[in-house]
């Protein structure tokens, strides 16, 4: 490999990303983002060999990349198989894993430090599933949560259950629980913890995967139980339905929680994140509740929506491979290419203003057996 | 304006129905030897190397986003080169007494047979409603959406032949997310579904407890070379390998999804043949051109490549050769753990040195496997076939062949016609 200039220190550049993190008010500084997308990526071309090497072999480096959209990504699928960080393997204080069945690699995203990472995901979630929360004394809010995960101290590998300890460390009040234990749900303490809610009449958060929920609403309706939250309450609930028996439109998902908890669907927000990703992304409707759902993230982390084909940005609107940059990866790599298809969402202007995911139409037929295979066999398993 | 009414789409079932009501009436009466003689006759037509039908096919599938005409006409040139008329009745005189061997043994033929197709390629939209009109069942078809060409172009040419015999042939499309239209459909005596395991599975549970479901599930085939086998010159073996990739696209359950090469000297192999199938590959690309590919897809390909290319910059074996944008990949694995194949002319070549360790290469997919294409010393060919036979494979065959199989290929290892009917028996009665 070429010599390049030397690239910034790895503290260097998370006070710079801390920095960002920390502030109160949001900011989508696009020289900000430029200048320190690219002094991470000659960290990371310089500290992760294979990355450097992969970089190389598609003619950039850090001398040669002139904005943030040239650095290479890397695919999430390569989480798997290589080892993408940025510091010496006896450094590492936590890895989170891909799920997966057994016999089937999990992708692992290891981390020599969680302050970047935990520095992202609370004001994400401050700003963007709890708008209407401010803090104006020293205390912080809190509210009342149901968790439907265990915790991060069962299930260390999790992402999702770092980030959800994480959040009601910062924000959960003492009627918060946790009710996934050894795989099982907790119907009877979700059901007590409802009915002290409800006579509190505090706001309600309920978080967790997709088909945790399912399973909730499937004994809620099978017990002939429907609640009335009350105002203020909401759902976040993220991840697919891959490697499950059956799946659900979110569309349908969300209007079996809205009817079956009360809670109407422009409180209860999809979150798209992945283990590969310091950052997520959650739905619009809480802070913009009169416009398109759509998916909104830090001023850290842009996305991009690309023709597979010519690896170029599609026109605006159009559906493409979503890239994901992400300036909350300085131990591993910031650009990272996900299988998943995406669009922008346009303003009556044209400009993107978020971004949706694009499930498989419910009419989509097979496209090949081969292919179909591949999902039998458990192609892609991303969810945290 | 064209008004959709909500109930379109069960009236039009219902009065399809209605129509194979009566056809069941006319196949009954003209028996076996005269509907058999007129779908021989059909075949024919299709298999005429100038046939009209092959050549609006190519030409309307083409138009309706499917493959593109040249791709069509080689995979129908290939498809259909055995099956021909007397193919067809050798096949069904013979299972016709094979399943009739027995004292007092008769078929009866279900009322009617409703056929969910899906997939974009035509062959088995030819051949099932064919095999279940032989058996006296009216038929009742509904296409794939990458596919609404070919089942209505069969019934016409029935038609064509013999209008009688034609009206026993109803084609139906409607979205599969309709419920009601679904379920209506469903109501028959005898259900041939091909699809998603998971989508047959929830096709199952809707069927009346006393129908027939006649199940075809997801399938892969692969190339597998006995690396001693493998002479100086690879480029005739190359060349029949990517033909086999490049017929329809690599989008069917015939398509080789991986090329292992086994035994001593595997990953020189594997070296050498992968140049020689990449540059195939892109020499058929030239009269075989690719057809659209979905952003999806699109995507799975740049996904793997990126991973492979990706995991070779960590120091890994994997070498990716790959043409312009999506048109074609080949990956020199390593070693032989099964990775994805996302279709459209993507195929990894996986090294087995040791010829005992072909059972665990193979195991991931076992299950899954239709047929393997063979190539080994001649001294070994037959125990090669043994494993894959025992592996799950239901057709072995040479490169170059993998989308011929015989008209009497018994597909997913089940007999043409047993699923098609209803053996009875009748008990001899001692008093007579």
């Amino acid at each position: 490999m070429q010599t390049h200039s030397a690239p910034p220190s790895r503290q260097s550049l998370d006070r710079q990303v801390l920095d960002w993190m920390a502030e109160p008010l949001w900011r989508f500084d696009e020289e900000r983002f430029d200048s320190l997308a690219r002094r991470l990526f000659a960290f990371q071309f310089e500290h992760c060999p294979a990355y450097g090497r992969f970089c190389e072999g598609r003619g950039f480096n850090p001398d040669n990349v002139s904005h943030w959209t040239q650095i290479p990504p890397v695919p999430t699928g390569a989480f798997k198989e290589v080892e993408l960080r940025c510091f010496p393997a006896n450094r590492t204080v936590r890895t989170f894993r891909t799920s997966g069945t057994s016999g089937q690699k999990r992708g692992a995203l290891p981390l020599d430090t969680l302050d970047v990472y935990e520095a992202s995901l609370i004001p994400t979630l401050e700003h963007l599933l709890f708008p209407d929360f401010k803090t104006d004394s020293i205390e912080p809010w809190r509210l009342p949560m149901c968790i439907l995960a265990p915790t991060g101290h069962e299930n260390p590998d999790s992402s999702l259950s770092h980030m959800f300890d994480q959040l009601v460390q910062a924000h959960g009040s003492m009627e918060t629980r946790y009710v996934v234990h050894q795989g099982a749900l907790d119907l009877e303490t979700v059901q007590q913890t409802q009915d002290r809610i409800r006579a509190s009449g505090d706001p309600w958060v309920l978080l967790g995967t997709a088909f945790s929920f399912v399973h909730l609403l499937e004994d809620m309706t099978r017990q002939g139980e429907s609640w009335n939250c009350p105002p203020g309450s909401r759902v976040m609930e993220t991840g697919g339905f891959k490697g499950q028996a059956r799946e659900i439109p979110r569309a349908e998902l969300h209007g079996w929680i809205s009817e079956q908890m009360g809670i109407p669907s422009s409180r209860i927000i999809n979150q798209y994140g992945m283990t590969e990703l310091g950052s997520q992304f959650y739905d619009s409707t809480l802070v913009d509740p009169d416009g398109p759902r759509r998916k909104l993230g830090p001023p850290w982390v842009r996305v991009r929506i690309l023709d597979p084909a010519s690896l170029r940005e599609v026109p605006p609107g159009d559906v493409g491979m979503v890239v994901i940059h992400d300036l909350a990866n300085t131990g591993s790599i910031a650009a990272i290419e996900t299988a998943d298809l995406g669009r922008h969402i346009l303003d009556p202007q044209g400009r993107p203003i978020g971004f949706e995911i694009l499930g498989r139409e419910p009419d989509a037929e097979q496209r090949g057996c081969s292919i179909a295979a591949d999902e039998m066999l458990g192609r892609q398993n991303r969810p945290r | 304006m064209k008004i959709q009414w909500p109930d379109e789409n069960q009236e039009r079932l219902n009065a399809a129905r209605g129509r194979l009501e009566v056809a069941r009436e006319i196949l009954l009466n003209r028996g076996t030897q005269s509907v058999l003689a007129v779908l021989a006759q059909v075949l024919d037509d299709w298999q005429q190397a100038g046939s009209p039908w092959r050549a609006r096919l190519a030409q309307e599938l083409d138009g309706a986003g499917g493959f593109p005409a040249d791709l069509t006409r080689a995979g129908l040139k290939l498809g259909l080169e055995t099956w021909s008329g007397d193919a067809l009745r050798e096949t069904i005189e013979r299972e016709q007494s094979a399943l009739l061997s027995g004292s007092g043994r008769r078929w009866v033929s279900f009322s009617s047979t409703h056929i969910v197709l899906a997939g974009a390629i035509p062959m088995p939209s030819l051949l099932q409603p064919i095999l279940s009109l032989a058996c006296l069942s009216p038929v009742l078809v509904k296409p794939s959406s990458r596919d609404p060409i070919t089942a209505p172009l069969l019934a016409e040419s029935i038609r064509a032949v013999d209008e009688e015999i034609g009206t026993a042939l109803e084609v139906v499309s409607f979205p599969s997310h309709d419920d009601a239209g679904l379920n209506l459909f469903l109501e028959a005596p005898c259900i041939v579904a091909s699809g998603h395991d998971a989508t047959i599975r929830s096709l199952a549970t809707r069927l009346q407890s006393t129908a027939r479901l006649v199940p075809y599930g997801h399938r892969l085939s692969i190339e597998v070379i006995d690396s001693e086998s493998l002479t100086d010159d690879v480029s005739g073996l190359a060349q029949d390998i990517a033909f086999d990739v490049v017929l329809w696209d690599q989008q069917g359950c015939l398509s080789p999804a991986g090329l292992y090469v086994v035994g001593p000297g595997a990953a020189e192999g594997v070296a050498r043949l992968g140049p020689a199938i990449a540059a195939a590959l892109e020499d058929l690309g030239e009269t075989l051109p690719p057809g659209a590919v979905e952003t999806e897809a699109a995507t799975q390909i740049v996904h793997e490549r990126d991973q492979a290319t990706l995991r070779s910059a960590a120091g890994d074996p994997p070498a990716v050769l790959a043409g312009a944008n999506t048109s074609w990949t080949v990956v020199l694995e390593g070693d032989s753990t099964w990775r994805p194949c996302p279709g459209h002319r993507f195929l990894r070549l996986y090294p087995v040195e040791e010829t005992r360790e072909l059972e665990n290469a193979l195991a991931p997919i076992g299950p899954h496997l239709s047929s393997a294409a063979l190539v080994a010393l001649p001294e070994r060919r037959a125990a090669f076939a043994d494993r894959l036979l025992a592996l799950g494979a239901t057709r072995i065959c040479r490169p170059g062949r993998m989308q011929a199989p015989p008209l009497d290929w018994p597909h997913d290892g089940q007999s043409l016609l047993a699923p098609l009917v209803r053996i009875t028996q009748q008990e001899p009665d001692p008093a007579l």
